[in-house]
Protein backbone atom coordinates (compact mmCIF):
# COMPACT_ATOMS: atom_id res chain seq x y z
CA UNK A 1 0.00 0.00 0.00
CA UNK A 2 1.81 3.19 -0.98
CA UNK A 3 1.23 5.83 1.82
CA UNK A 4 -0.82 9.19 0.74
CA UNK A 5 -0.71 12.30 2.44
CA UNK A 6 -4.04 12.92 4.09
CA UNK A 7 -6.25 15.15 3.52
CA UNK A 8 -7.82 17.13 6.56
CA UNK A 9 -10.69 18.52 4.58
CA UNK A 10 -11.67 15.30 3.11
CA UNK A 11 -14.27 14.24 -0.11
CA UNK A 12 -17.36 16.17 -0.40
CA UNK A 13 -19.78 15.05 2.58
CA UNK A 14 -22.52 13.66 -0.23
CA UNK A 15 -25.23 11.59 1.53
CA UNK A 16 -23.81 8.53 0.20
CA UNK A 17 -20.12 9.48 1.50
CA UNK A 18 -21.77 9.69 4.91
CA UNK A 19 -23.33 6.09 4.50
CA UNK A 20 -19.84 4.71 3.73
CA UNK A 21 -17.82 6.57 6.40
CA UNK A 22 -20.27 5.45 8.97
CA UNK A 23 -20.10 1.88 7.96
CA UNK A 24 -16.50 1.63 8.01
CA UNK A 25 -15.92 3.97 11.52
CA UNK A 26 -18.54 1.25 13.04
CA UNK A 27 -15.85 -0.89 12.70
CA UNK A 28 -12.38 1.27 11.88
CA UNK A 29 -9.94 -1.80 12.14
CA UNK A 30 -12.22 -4.02 9.83
CA UNK A 31 -10.80 -4.56 6.36
CA UNK A 32 -14.08 -4.38 3.92
CA UNK A 33 -14.18 -5.37 0.25
CA UNK A 34 -16.56 -3.01 -2.43
CA UNK A 35 -19.83 -5.19 -2.41
CA UNK A 36 -19.72 -5.89 1.28
CA UNK A 37 -18.99 -1.99 1.98
CA UNK A 38 -22.29 -1.61 -0.43
CA UNK A 39 -24.37 -3.74 1.02
CA UNK A 40 -23.41 -2.41 4.68
CA UNK A 41 -23.87 1.03 3.77
CA UNK A 42 -27.33 -0.02 1.78
CA UNK A 43 -25.88 1.56 -1.31
CA UNK A 44 -26.20 0.52 -4.70
CA UNK A 45 -22.90 -1.55 -6.68
CA UNK A 46 -21.91 1.16 -8.97
CA UNK A 47 -22.26 4.19 -5.80
CA UNK A 48 -19.30 2.41 -3.82
CA UNK A 49 -16.59 2.43 -5.80
CA UNK A 50 -16.09 6.16 -6.76
CA UNK A 51 -16.33 7.11 -2.82
CA UNK A 52 -14.25 4.51 -1.94
CA UNK A 53 -11.75 6.70 -4.84
CA UNK A 54 -12.24 9.46 -3.85
CA UNK A 55 -12.11 8.64 -0.04
CA UNK A 56 -8.64 6.66 -1.23
CA UNK A 57 -7.66 9.76 -3.57
CA UNK A 58 -7.92 11.63 0.45
CA UNK A 59 -5.61 9.58 2.30
CA UNK A 60 -8.88 8.54 4.28
CA UNK A 61 -9.17 4.97 3.28
CA UNK A 62 -6.14 2.57 2.03
CA UNK A 63 -6.70 -0.47 0.11
CA UNK A 64 -4.56 -3.68 -0.52
CA UNK A 65 -5.00 -6.77 -2.81
CA UNK A 66 -6.40 -9.97 -0.95
CA UNK A 67 -3.65 -12.28 0.34
CA UNK A 68 -4.44 -15.12 -1.69
CA UNK A 69 -3.48 -16.68 -4.77
CA UNK A 70 -5.98 -16.49 -7.50
CA UNK A 71 -5.37 -20.04 -8.61
CA UNK A 72 -5.61 -21.60 -5.52
CA UNK A 73 -8.77 -19.81 -4.38
CA UNK A 74 -10.35 -19.92 -8.45
CA UNK A 75 -11.44 -16.74 -8.32
CA UNK A 76 -9.70 -13.33 -9.00
CA UNK A 77 -8.55 -11.55 -5.88
CA UNK A 78 -10.62 -9.06 -3.60
CA UNK A 79 -9.46 -5.60 -2.99
CA UNK A 80 -9.60 -4.45 0.54
CA UNK A 81 -10.36 -0.84 1.79
CA UNK A 82 -9.67 0.00 5.35
CA UNK A 83 -9.90 3.58 6.71
CA UNK A 84 -6.59 5.25 7.79
CA UNK A 85 -6.03 6.33 11.18
CA UNK A 86 -5.87 9.77 10.15
CA UNK A 87 -9.44 8.99 7.79
CA UNK A 88 -10.76 7.33 11.31
CA UNK A 89 -10.22 10.91 13.10
CA UNK A 90 -11.03 13.39 9.88
CA UNK A 91 -14.05 11.02 8.92
CA UNK A 92 -15.50 11.01 12.81
CA UNK A 93 -15.24 15.16 12.84
CA UNK A 94 -16.72 15.46 9.11
CA UNK A 95 -19.35 13.29 10.28
CA UNK A 96 -20.32 15.20 13.23
CA UNK A 97 -20.19 18.32 11.40
CA UNK A 98 -22.94 17.23 9.00
CA UNK A 99 -25.11 16.50 11.55
CA UNK A 100 -27.17 14.01 9.44
CA UNK A 101 -29.31 11.66 11.76
CA UNK A 102 -28.57 8.54 10.76
CA UNK A 103 -31.91 7.39 10.95
CA UNK A 104 -32.63 9.87 8.33
CA UNK A 105 -29.56 8.78 5.80
CA UNK A 106 -31.08 4.87 6.31
CA UNK A 107 -34.39 6.41 4.81
CA UNK A 108 -32.95 8.39 1.48
CA UNK A 109 -32.59 6.97 -1.64
CA UNK A 110 -28.51 7.80 -2.50
CA UNK A 111 -28.23 9.19 -5.92
CA UNK A 112 -24.62 9.39 -7.74
CA UNK A 113 -22.04 10.99 -6.52
CA UNK A 114 -20.99 13.95 -8.17
CA UNK A 115 -18.05 16.79 -8.03
CA UNK A 116 -16.45 16.22 -4.33
CA UNK A 117 -13.20 17.61 -3.03
CA UNK A 118 -9.54 15.90 -3.04
CA UNK B 1 -25.39 -6.71 -33.17
CA UNK B 2 -23.48 -4.19 -35.27
CA UNK B 3 -24.66 -0.80 -33.51
CA UNK B 4 -21.52 1.02 -34.15
CA UNK B 5 -22.86 2.53 -37.02
CA UNK B 6 -26.35 3.60 -35.35
CA UNK B 7 -26.74 6.89 -34.67
CA UNK B 8 -27.03 7.50 -30.73
CA UNK B 9 -30.12 8.95 -30.05
CA UNK B 10 -31.59 6.13 -32.06
CA UNK B 11 -30.63 3.45 -29.65
CA UNK B 12 -31.25 5.18 -26.77
CA UNK B 13 -34.98 5.38 -28.78
CA UNK B 14 -34.75 1.83 -28.62
CA UNK B 15 -33.60 1.41 -24.66
CA UNK B 16 -36.55 3.45 -24.15
CA UNK B 17 -39.25 1.42 -26.27
CA UNK B 18 -37.74 -1.88 -24.45
CA UNK B 19 -38.53 -0.48 -21.52
CA UNK B 20 -41.75 0.02 -22.09
CA UNK B 21 -42.32 -3.32 -23.73
CA UNK B 22 -40.83 -5.01 -20.71
CA UNK B 23 -43.23 -3.17 -18.75
CA UNK B 24 -46.25 -5.01 -20.63
CA UNK B 25 -44.20 -8.40 -20.47
CA UNK B 26 -43.94 -8.17 -16.79
CA UNK B 27 -47.28 -6.43 -16.25
CA UNK B 28 -48.57 -9.91 -17.77
CA UNK B 29 -46.42 -11.94 -15.35
CA UNK B 30 -47.39 -9.79 -12.23
CA UNK B 31 -50.80 -10.77 -12.92
CA UNK B 32 -49.97 -14.50 -13.61
CA UNK B 33 -47.82 -14.37 -10.16
CA UNK B 34 -50.75 -13.04 -8.28
CA UNK B 35 -53.84 -15.62 -9.53
CA UNK B 36 -51.07 -18.64 -9.46
CA UNK B 37 -50.68 -17.88 -5.63
CA UNK B 38 -54.66 -19.07 -5.64
CA UNK B 39 -53.63 -21.07 -7.05
CA UNK B 40 -55.66 -21.79 -10.23
CA UNK B 41 -53.65 -23.72 -12.72
CA UNK B 42 -55.67 -22.69 -15.53
CA UNK B 43 -56.26 -19.39 -15.38
CA UNK B 44 -52.49 -19.00 -14.96
CA UNK B 45 -52.07 -20.67 -18.22
CA UNK B 46 -54.60 -18.52 -20.46
CA UNK B 47 -52.65 -16.10 -19.01
CA UNK B 48 -49.38 -17.62 -20.03
CA UNK B 49 -50.33 -18.89 -23.45
CA UNK B 50 -51.00 -15.98 -25.35
CA UNK B 51 -47.78 -14.69 -25.50
CA UNK B 52 -44.16 -15.95 -26.20
CA UNK B 53 -42.01 -14.70 -23.08
CA UNK B 54 -38.92 -16.58 -24.31
CA UNK B 55 -38.75 -14.13 -27.39
CA UNK B 56 -40.22 -11.14 -25.68
CA UNK B 57 -36.82 -11.23 -23.16
CA UNK B 58 -34.73 -12.08 -25.23
CA UNK B 59 -35.54 -8.79 -27.46
CA UNK B 60 -35.63 -6.71 -24.73
CA UNK B 61 -31.90 -8.08 -23.23
CA UNK B 62 -30.98 -7.78 -26.20
CA UNK B 63 -31.91 -3.92 -26.54
CA UNK B 64 -30.22 -3.58 -23.49
CA UNK B 65 -26.87 -4.92 -24.78
CA UNK B 66 -26.88 -2.73 -27.64
CA UNK B 67 -27.40 0.39 -25.52
CA UNK B 68 -24.64 -0.82 -23.45
CA UNK B 69 -22.26 -1.17 -26.34
CA UNK B 70 -22.11 3.13 -26.65
CA UNK B 71 -21.18 3.27 -23.09
CA UNK B 72 -18.42 5.59 -24.15
CA UNK B 73 -20.46 8.38 -24.49
CA UNK B 74 -22.21 11.09 -22.70
CA UNK B 75 -25.84 8.66 -23.16
CA UNK B 76 -24.03 6.45 -20.23
CA UNK B 77 -25.67 8.11 -17.31
CA UNK B 78 -29.03 8.12 -18.88
CA UNK B 79 -29.03 5.14 -20.25
CA UNK B 80 -28.08 3.57 -17.30
CA UNK B 81 -30.88 4.80 -15.06
CA UNK B 82 -32.84 3.45 -18.27
CA UNK B 83 -31.53 0.00 -17.85
CA UNK B 84 -31.60 -0.50 -13.77
CA UNK B 85 -35.96 0.26 -14.47
CA UNK B 86 -35.56 -1.86 -16.97
CA UNK B 87 -33.75 -4.80 -15.15
CA UNK B 88 -35.73 -4.08 -11.85
CA UNK B 89 -38.87 -5.37 -13.89
CA UNK B 90 -36.99 -8.30 -15.02
CA UNK B 91 -36.45 -8.95 -11.21
CA UNK B 92 -40.07 -9.92 -11.02
CA UNK B 93 -39.64 -13.01 -13.35
CA UNK B 94 -37.31 -14.14 -10.04
CA UNK B 95 -39.58 -13.32 -7.94
CA UNK B 96 -42.34 -15.14 -9.96
CA UNK B 97 -40.24 -18.41 -10.17
CA UNK B 98 -39.54 -18.08 -6.35
CA UNK B 99 -43.92 -17.40 -5.42
CA UNK B 100 -44.78 -20.30 -7.96
CA UNK B 101 -42.38 -22.75 -6.51
CA UNK B 102 -43.04 -25.73 -4.29
CA UNK B 103 -46.83 -25.40 -5.42
CA UNK B 104 -46.91 -29.16 -6.49
CA UNK B 105 -49.92 -28.01 -9.30
CA UNK B 106 -47.74 -25.53 -11.30
CA UNK B 107 -44.54 -27.85 -11.47
CA UNK B 108 -44.90 -27.72 -14.94
CA UNK B 109 -45.36 -24.14 -15.52
CA UNK B 110 -42.34 -23.33 -13.49
CA UNK B 111 -40.23 -25.51 -14.78
CA UNK B 112 -41.05 -23.89 -17.98
CA UNK B 113 -40.41 -20.35 -17.05
CA UNK B 114 -37.39 -21.81 -15.91
CA UNK B 115 -36.68 -23.05 -19.10
CA UNK B 116 -37.17 -19.70 -20.83
CA UNK B 117 -34.64 -17.74 -18.28
CA UNK B 118 -31.93 -20.34 -19.49
CA UNK B 119 -32.96 -19.75 -22.82
CA UNK B 120 -32.61 -16.26 -22.36
CA UNK B 121 -28.46 -16.69 -20.84
CA UNK B 122 -28.14 -19.52 -23.47
CA UNK B 123 -28.50 -17.33 -26.05
CA UNK B 124 -26.84 -14.17 -24.47
CA UNK B 125 -23.95 -16.50 -23.89
CA UNK B 126 -22.14 -16.66 -27.71
CA UNK B 127 -21.97 -12.55 -27.32
CA UNK B 128 -19.23 -13.11 -24.96
CA UNK B 129 -15.34 -12.83 -25.92
CA UNK B 130 -13.18 -15.60 -24.75
CA UNK B 131 -10.90 -14.42 -21.80
CA UNK B 132 -11.54 -11.06 -19.85
CA UNK B 133 -9.39 -10.98 -17.18
CA UNK B 134 -6.05 -12.09 -15.50
CA UNK B 135 -7.59 -13.11 -12.95
CA UNK B 136 -9.75 -15.67 -14.92
CA UNK B 137 -10.48 -19.23 -13.22
CA UNK B 138 -8.54 -21.60 -15.02
CA UNK B 139 -9.67 -25.25 -15.76
CA UNK B 140 -9.65 -27.88 -13.06
CA UNK B 141 -9.17 -25.71 -10.04
CA UNK B 142 -10.92 -25.46 -6.87
CA UNK B 143 -13.80 -23.11 -7.78
CA UNK B 144 -15.50 -24.13 -10.92
CA UNK B 145 -18.03 -21.99 -10.73
CA UNK B 146 -18.20 -18.80 -13.08
CA UNK B 147 -20.59 -15.54 -13.10
CA UNK B 148 -22.54 -14.76 -15.76
CA UNK B 149 -20.70 -14.66 -18.79
CA UNK B 150 -22.88 -11.17 -20.11
CA UNK B 151 -22.20 -10.16 -16.82
CA UNK B 152 -18.37 -10.51 -17.32
CA UNK B 153 -18.46 -8.86 -20.78
CA UNK B 154 -20.47 -5.86 -19.77
CA UNK B 155 -17.54 -5.42 -16.93
CA UNK B 156 -15.32 -5.37 -19.43
CA UNK B 157 -16.69 -3.06 -21.54
CA UNK B 158 -16.62 -0.39 -18.33
CA UNK B 159 -13.60 -1.44 -17.56
CA UNK B 160 -12.02 0.19 -20.84
CA UNK B 161 -13.68 3.30 -20.09
CA UNK B 162 -11.29 3.54 -17.06
CA UNK B 163 -8.13 5.74 -17.28
CA UNK B 164 -5.86 3.07 -18.34
CA UNK B 165 -3.38 2.76 -14.95
CA UNK B 166 -6.55 1.84 -13.29
CA UNK B 167 -8.13 -0.87 -15.75
CA UNK B 168 -6.27 -3.93 -14.12
CA UNK B 169 -6.84 -3.21 -10.82
CA UNK B 170 -10.59 -2.36 -11.31
CA UNK B 171 -11.08 -5.30 -13.68
CA UNK B 172 -10.11 -7.77 -11.27
CA UNK B 173 -12.12 -6.22 -8.30
CA UNK B 174 -15.14 -5.85 -10.37
CA UNK B 175 -15.07 -9.89 -11.52
CA UNK B 176 -14.07 -10.65 -7.64
CA UNK B 177 -17.20 -9.08 -6.82
CA UNK B 178 -19.55 -10.84 -9.40
CA UNK B 179 -17.46 -14.17 -8.08
CA UNK B 180 -18.73 -13.08 -4.50
CA UNK B 181 -22.44 -12.81 -6.15
CA UNK B 182 -21.94 -16.48 -7.33
CA UNK B 183 -20.57 -17.99 -4.60
CA UNK B 184 -23.66 -16.24 -2.63
CA UNK B 185 -25.98 -18.35 -5.19
CA UNK B 186 -27.39 -15.17 -6.59
CA UNK B 187 -29.69 -15.05 -9.43
CA UNK B 188 -28.31 -14.83 -13.78
CA UNK B 189 -30.43 -11.50 -12.97
CA UNK B 190 -28.83 -10.21 -10.20
CA UNK B 191 -24.82 -10.81 -11.31
CA UNK B 192 -26.72 -8.77 -14.36
CA UNK B 193 -28.01 -5.68 -12.29
CA UNK B 194 -24.58 -5.60 -10.46
CA UNK B 195 -22.96 -5.33 -14.16
CA UNK B 196 -25.18 -2.82 -15.04
CA UNK B 197 -24.62 -0.74 -11.62
CA UNK B 198 -21.15 -0.55 -12.07
CA UNK B 199 -21.59 0.17 -16.23
CA UNK B 200 -23.52 2.68 -15.44
CA UNK B 201 -21.58 4.71 -13.41
CA UNK B 202 -18.22 4.18 -14.40
CA UNK B 203 -17.94 7.58 -15.74
CA UNK B 204 -18.41 8.95 -11.95
CA UNK B 205 -15.74 6.41 -11.01
CA UNK B 206 -13.44 7.62 -13.77
CA UNK B 207 -13.57 11.43 -12.77
CA UNK B 208 -12.76 10.54 -9.18
CA UNK B 209 -10.16 8.93 -10.12
CA UNK B 210 -8.43 11.08 -12.51
CA UNK B 211 -8.41 13.11 -9.39
CA UNK B 212 -6.63 11.16 -7.46
CA UNK B 213 -4.36 10.32 -10.15
CA UNK B 214 -0.78 11.23 -9.62
CA UNK B 215 0.06 14.69 -10.93
CA UNK B 216 1.38 15.02 -14.92
CA UNK B 217 -0.47 11.24 -15.64
CA UNK B 218 -2.77 10.98 -18.99
CA UNK B 219 -6.43 9.83 -19.02
CA UNK B 220 -7.24 8.35 -22.20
Amino acid sequence: MADRPVDPKGPKMTIPTQLVLRAMIADPTKEFYGLELGQLAELASGTIHPILARLEGCGWVESRWEDQDPREIGRPRRRYYQLTPGGVAYGARALQRVRTPAAMLARLVPRPVTGGGC
Amino acid sequence: MTTVDRPLRELHRVLRDATTNADGVVRDLERSITVATTPDEKRVRELLSGRDFRSEFVREIDAVLEALFILDTDFAVSLSRDLDRLLERFSVFDAGLRSMRGQAALRGLVDELRGMAGVVESELAPLERVEISPGVVPAGSVDVRTPLLVGRRLLEDAVRLLPVTHQARYREEFLAELHVLVGSEASGWAQLRYAVAIAGRVWTLRRALRVMSPVGERVR
